[in-house]
């Protein structure tokens, strides 16, 4: 399904994984959101990891979102474990939930119910949850990044006030 | 900067747009491959696909051959995008750059020569040799950016030297009472946290571990019940003797010229140390010329006085005309706190708040 509206988009993605901060685990979820987006024509231009909590994850959205016009797509911490607190460091730096963004992409499997995953917009970066395993961090993404391109283009043409 | 004309469907901005997907690979392992160079690659097959890699921990696969392992036979005719020069000698893996010609790569983008002697244009004279196409520079101002520690590391045989220094708006880092805990607020120390579990080492005064009793660990980085072990805790090195008590312990006693101490921590695979004070051992660091980038985390706090520790200690410049002047690579608002990045001779441009 590739779109070609996807074109020109600029994605980044951040892994969010104690494991991967320690070296014990590779970041496949990550490298599995990218496939995503290359194959859509979206251009990847930045990758960071940070790990578990809210405030790690609140600090690092805050830095990618900064002066960025685009897609932002998390990895992990969507769960229900003591450090998985994505959606909560998320929720700090959110202007406007999408919740129609979130739903859609717990519906794309049986288990999408067991992620706590938020979306919604920082400035003009649109920032999508997605679990922690590279198949859900995946599909979830494929379910929504048709709207993507229309999205981002709305947040930079609607008429603000500043 | 390109080492071989660009072929007839040479396109810059696909260059630049894969190149800089390679970096963004790198930067993801950036706390787990030192003292190897945290280094990002990109296959992008003839149909159009694209694969990722990046350095694993010492002793797994370079950047290249794990993209390479993830086209598999889809390399055969690629382009392969690396953001440094594959490298051309055995270490504790085979050459990348005979593996990239086995595997059939068409084209081969690089960012940087690898400035480590062993490699050093070689690499791209065995692909060169291979009869693959090469480009060079793609995106090199950045890379260079990224491997900076790593560069120093290479090239000065001695570990890349960050200081830090946490200190009022009138740069006193401690009362006159001794208490120093703390000055700035979290968002300023989890900020230094990151630079800790960047660095490999950590160098502190034996008079700041009897005052502060500092652990020097990452524990931002740490998870409940994860032992991390590619090495996010930094070897912690003391400068004089520290009790065996003392939190910092395990650590390792260094005495001697700055210069000896950081040569011995380059051949221990040290290739970034972070200065963490206190002010004799910043003064002397300062001193010496050996600091590569300071990390000033000032607050909005005043002490008001010429009473409080100053950030250096022992004499500093007697006249105008002998100050250290340096160039602010960034100023970043940090919660309630400033960081100002301050590097040696730097015309860089500031990035504003």
């Amino acid at each position: 399904m590739a779109d070609h509206d996807t074109t020109g988009i600029e994605a980044k993605v951040l892994t969010v994984s104690d494991g991967v901060i320690a070296g014990t685990r590779e970041d496949k979820s990550g490298v599995a959101l990218v496939t995503v987006l290359t194959s859509h024509g979206v251009t990847v231009v930045d990758r960071q990891v940070v790990a578990d909590g809210r405030d790690n994850v609140a600090a690092a959205l805050r830095s990618l979102a900064e002066g960025f016009t685009g897609l932002i797509v998390t990895t992990g911490g969507t769960g229900f474990g003591p450090r998985d607190q994505t959606p909560e460091g998320t929720r700090v730096v959110l202007e406007r939930e999408a919740p129609g963004l979130a739903e859609a992409m717990r519906l794309v499997n049986p288990l999408g119910r067991l992620s706590r995953g938020v979306a919604g917009t920082v400035g003009s970066a649109l920032v999508l949850n997605t679990p922690g395993s590279p198949k859900g961090a995946a599909e979830c993404l494929a379910a929504v990044i048709d709207v993507v391109p229309h999205a981002v283009r709305l947040m930079v043409d609607a008429p603000t006030i500043h | 900067m390109s080492a071989s004309g660009p072929g007839p469907e040479f396109d810059h901005s696909r260059d630049d747009r894969f190149m800089r997907l390679a970096v963004a690979n790198a930067s993801t392992v950036r706390l787990l491959a030192p003292p190897n160079p945290w280094v990002g690659a990109v296959v992008v097959t003839a149909q159009g696909d694209v694969f990722q890699g990046a350095t694993s921990a010492p002793g797994g696969s370079h950047a290249e051959i794990g993209a390479l392992r993830a086209a598999g036979e889809l390399a055969r005719g690629s382009t392969l995008y690396s953001t440094l020069e594959p490298c051309s000698h055995h270490g504790r893996t085979g050459p990348c750059a005979q593996a990239i010609v086995d595997a059939g790569v068409a084209r081969v983008v690089v960012g940087l020569i690898d400035p480590d002697p062993q490699v050093a244009g070689r690499g791209i004279a065995l692909l060169r040799s291979g009869g693959l196409e090469i480009s060079v520079g793609v995106g090199a101002a950045a890379i260079a950016e990224q491997l900076r520690a790593y560069i120093t590391h290479r090239t000065l045989g001695r570990p890349h030297v960050v200081l830090k220094l946490g200190a009022s708006l009138d740069g006193r880092i401690a009362a006159p009472d001794g208490t120093s805990q703390w000055i700035t607020g979290p968002e300023a120390r989890a900020d230094g946290h990151r630079l800790r579990a960047e660095s490999d080492a950590v160098v502190v005064g034996a008079g700041t571990v009897r005052a502060d009793n500092p652990s020097l660990t990452v524990s931002d980085f740490h998870a409940a019940g994860e032992v991390p072990d590619a090495g996010v805790d930094p070897l912690r090195v003391v400068l004089g003797r520290a009790d065996a008590g003392a939190r910092v312990q395990p650590a390792r006693s260094c005495s001697g010229p700055l210069a000896d101490v950081l040569a011995e921590l380059a051949a221990a695979g040290v290739v970034q140390v972070l200065v963490e004070g206190g002010a004799t051992v910043a003064g002397r660091f300062h001193a010496a010329g050996l600091v590569d980038e300071y990390v000033f985390y000032l607050a909005p706090v005043i002490f008001g006085g010429d009473d409080a520790r100053a950030m250096f200690a022992g004499a500093g410049a007697s006249t105008l005309a002998e100050v250290w002047r340096g160039g602010f690579h960034s100023v970043t608002r940090l919660g309630g706190d400033v960081r100002l990045v301050v590097r040696p001779h730097d015309a860089g441009s500031v990035r504003a708040c």
